[in-house]
């Protein structure tokens, strides 16, 4: 998914016209945008809405509160319903700090996923790593468990907690990128950048966009349907990259004679030059859809 | 600027007391009378009047007036209350009066006719007025007058051009008497008989207020770039092409996207036409059109520009669209963006009421330049709050169908079966995935937020609407 559209949970109109936007993927957001005394009508909205046909053609996800918090337990819990109802098959959770929140959580929705009519293992979880501590765990993080689908960066409480000005510089941000990504990768998870907040710089996002993909994040958070063209434009394979991988993969990893390795372009093709472009291609496949 | 009949007259008396202008007016209950709506929603005007006859002691006198915003409704209203006023024909109507119009409270039913009708029906003599009230922002000694100079400068007076020159008595209201002949001259002195002076006729400061302001939402600008995009597509955003959009916060958004596209692609258009904002002001002078045909100025800065540039042309309603001359500018529009509160299967558009059946809107010039243009594209959202604007029939038949072209939805474009060319090449491009029909269009919505139910409303008549060509369109009943 190259976008990724957040939507509060709370808001009617909101969650019915967030298909219209042209984001890969959707998330209904339980947590920050909504206050602790709309928890509850949030949930049952979600539970309301997302079963209509509408969503089919888009990925949708839900933001659940943090373990830290008094909300999530009742976020599964009231969610289970819309799990099985719904093609929702993808919780982003907040602000996730180490391996023993995903374990916790791990388990318990295996225990939903035991007592409802929901497949073991189909829930997957996106864990949002939004602080230095989470930053550092993020390979831990990464390999906590199995249903473990994507590490996402958020920056806010970052930025914050270290000082930086994440619009001074498109490279401020770089370590804690970098270290997404590579623990990410290390697990065979997704890697996704964080939400740029100043939504009416749109160069701004752009430059961040690009910087992003650079280090290897396949898509974005976004907050404003203004982002989601800039966005996807950025993080859409490129006719030039699909072809590539083409001929990557037309070319083998040993020439005709079967006596050397080949290459493309001046470049040796090896065991993960291959994986690279099949990933290109799956990628530029999903964009088709 | 363009002049209607022009009849010899005696030289227009100047008052400065309503007691000295009604000593001369032959005023009786049961006459029509007809103001114009240029001051928007800092109009003084309407009120004054309707109290000074009031003091005057008459009663049902009929109302014929090119629209009702801001002060003005409150005044009507009263009037309406009153017994002064027993009879209406405007354009459309806002609460508290358009609530007073649904109860029946008017002797007969209003007539709500389209900018392009009223003009009709002066002209054909269908509706008469004894005398027009007319104001204007500066008149001179000979009775010559216009809405550019004074005080409260409101621009074009379209509106008011054919009551000059049809009402039996012409009376210009004013709170600006120019020492020097006019330079620029609106109506002539020829069709004054008199004018009053008054402290203030309002505010024209406040003309902008109301519904041409609003923030745009991402649904908004997502309709609206949309819409751009495939007028781009259609190749209908060319050099020469002319356009006019409604005053809807969308329409307005079209009118932004397509000016980006023509600087992009170096396009000038040959004019825009109808109300006028400082959004087309700034497209003239950046060369975006080459002219601007105004029947109604929204903002001090197009009044000023219409006093000042040349390019810049003050047009009667008649000639905007009165359906019954050819070289009206509604039949010379390549592109018309339309609003409209609702839209049905059969693409005809409400603009009038609700979908609770409540009077809240206006004909305006929509139904005359959908029939004029080449090409008409309707911007509706299909719900608002949780309430679907796509029905099996719209409540109350404004535009019809049969004159708009193409609906743009946030949930997809749908083609006019009856443009079947206009079909096919948007099924051979790269919009085949957004196009939907109606039908489609009908289902998803009322998926999402249920099938209203209608109020029934099954009361005497309380208006009609008319065709821009005259007879009845549709009826709206009384609860």
């Amino acid at each position: 998914m190259r976008s990724v559209l957040y939507v509060p949970a709370n808001s009617p109109s909101k969650i019915l016209n967030a298909p219209v936007y042209g984001s890969d993927s959707i998330i209904f957001d339980l947590e920050d945008a909504v206050q602790p005394e709309k928890k509850n009508e949030a949930r049952f909205l979600l539970q309301e809405l997302l079963v209509l046909d509408q969503y089919d053609g888009v990925h949708c996800a839900v933001r659940i509160s943090d373990v830290r918090s008094p909300f999530w337990r009742e976020d599964l819990r009231m969610l289970t319903p819309l799990l099985e109802a719904s093609r929702v098959r993808t919780l982003r959770v907040a602000k996730v700090e180490s391996e023993h929140d995903l374990i916790l959580i791990d388990r318990e929705l295996g225990s939903i996923e035991r007592n409802s009519a929901l497949e073991e293992g189909s829930i997957t979880l996106q864990a949002l790593l939004e602080t230095p501590l989470a930053i550092e765990e993020a390979y831990r993080i990464s390999g906590a468990c199995a249903r473990t689908e994507a590490l996402v960066f958020g920056s806010e409480d970052y930025c914050s907690a270290t000082g930086i000005d994440r619009y001074g510089s498109p490279f401020a941000l770089d370590y804690p990128r970098s270290r997404l990504v590579a623990a990410a990768a290390a697990y065979g998870r997704e890697a996704y950048d964080t939400a740029y907040g100043a939504f009416r710089d749109i160069e701004g996002l752009e430059q961040e966009s690009v910087r992003a993909r650079a280090l290897g994040f396949i898509g974005k958070s976004v907050i404003h349907p203004s982002q989601i063209d800039v966005v996807n434009t950025v993080f859409s394979v490129t006719e030039k990259e699909a072809e590539w991988a083409r001929q990557v993969l037309g070319a083998g990893l040993v020439d005709e004679r079967g006596t050397g390795v080949t290459q493309v372009e001046g470049m040796m093709i090896d065991t993960p030059v291959i994986s690279r472009a099949q990933r290109i291609l799956a990628r530029a496949e999903k964009q088709k859809r | 600027m363009e002049h209607q009949e022009v009849r010899t007259k005696q030289p227009a008396r100047i008052h400065r007391t309503w007691d000295s202008l009604f000593s001369l007016l032959s005023l009786r209950n049961g006459m029509h009378i007809s103001f114009h709506h240029h001051l928007r929603y800092g109009d003084q005007v309407v009120s004054q009047v309707l109290n000074e006859l009031a003091g005057y002691g008459l009663s049902s006198l009929s109302l014929c007036v090119s629209s009702i915003m801001g002060p003005a409704v409150e005044a009507v209203t009263e009037a309406v209350r009153t017994g002064l006023v027993t009879s209406l024909e405007t354009t459309g109507a806002k609460p508290p009066l358009s609530d007073l119009i649904a109860e029946g409270a008017l002797e007969t039913p209003v007539i709500f006719r389209t900018h392009g009708g009223r003009s009709r029906a002066l002209k054909t003599g269908e509706t008469g007025i004894d005398i027009a009230f007319i104001a204007a922002s500066a008149v001179d000694s000979r009775g010559a007058c216009n809405g550019v100079d004074g005080p409260n400068p409101f621009g074009s007076m379209g509106y008011a051009l054919d009551d000059a020159s049809y009402a039996d008595v012409v009376v210009v209201v004013s709170d600006y008497l120019s020492e020097q002949p006019l330079s620029y001259v609106s109506i002539v002195p020829e069709q004054v008989d008199h004018v009053i002076l008054i402290d203030s006729i309002g505010d024209s400061s406040r003309m902008s207020e109301g519904s041409l302001r609003g923030k745009v939402s991402p649904l908004q600008d997502l309709i609206a770039s949309r819409t751009a995009s495939v007028l781009s597509f259609l190749g209908v955003i060319a050099d020469g092409f002319s356009y006019q959009a409604g005053s809807g916060v969308i329409s307005m958004q079209v009118t932004r996207r397509i000016a980006d596209m023509m600087r992009e692609k170096g396009i000038t258009g040959s004019f825009a036409s109808g109300g006028i904002t400082s959004a087309l002001v700034e497209l003239l002078e950046q060369g975006l059109f080459t002219e601007l045909y105004d029947v109604q100025s929204f903002d001090e800065r197009a009044a000023h520009s219409l006093k000042n540039n040349p390019s810049h042309h003050e047009m009667s309603a008649g000639m905007y669209a009165d359906p019954t001359r050819v070289d009206r500018i509604a039949g010379r529009l390549d592109v018309m963006i339309l609003s409209a509160t609702e839209v049905d299967t059969a693409f005809n558009l409400n603009s009038v009421t609700g979908t609770d059946g409540r009077i809240i809107g206006a004909l305006g010039g929509a139904p005359d330049t959908a029939e004029g243009a080449k090409l008409t594209v309707a911007v509706v959202p299909s719900m608002r709050g949780r309430i679907p604007t796509i029905h099996e029939r719209v409540r109350t038949i404004c535009t019809p169908g049969e004159y708009v072209d193409i609906v743009v939805c946030e949930r997809g474009i749908a083609v006019n079966p009856l443009r079947p060319g206009l079909q096919e090449v948007l099924e051979n491009s790269l919009y085949r995935e957004c196009l939907t029909d109606m039908r489609s269009l009908l289902t998803i919505t009322h998926t999402l937020c249920g099938t209203p139910r209608y109020p029934e409303r099954t009361g005497p008549v309380a208006a009609y609407v008319e065709k821009n060509t005259g007879g009845v369109l549709d009826t709206l009943r009384a609860l």
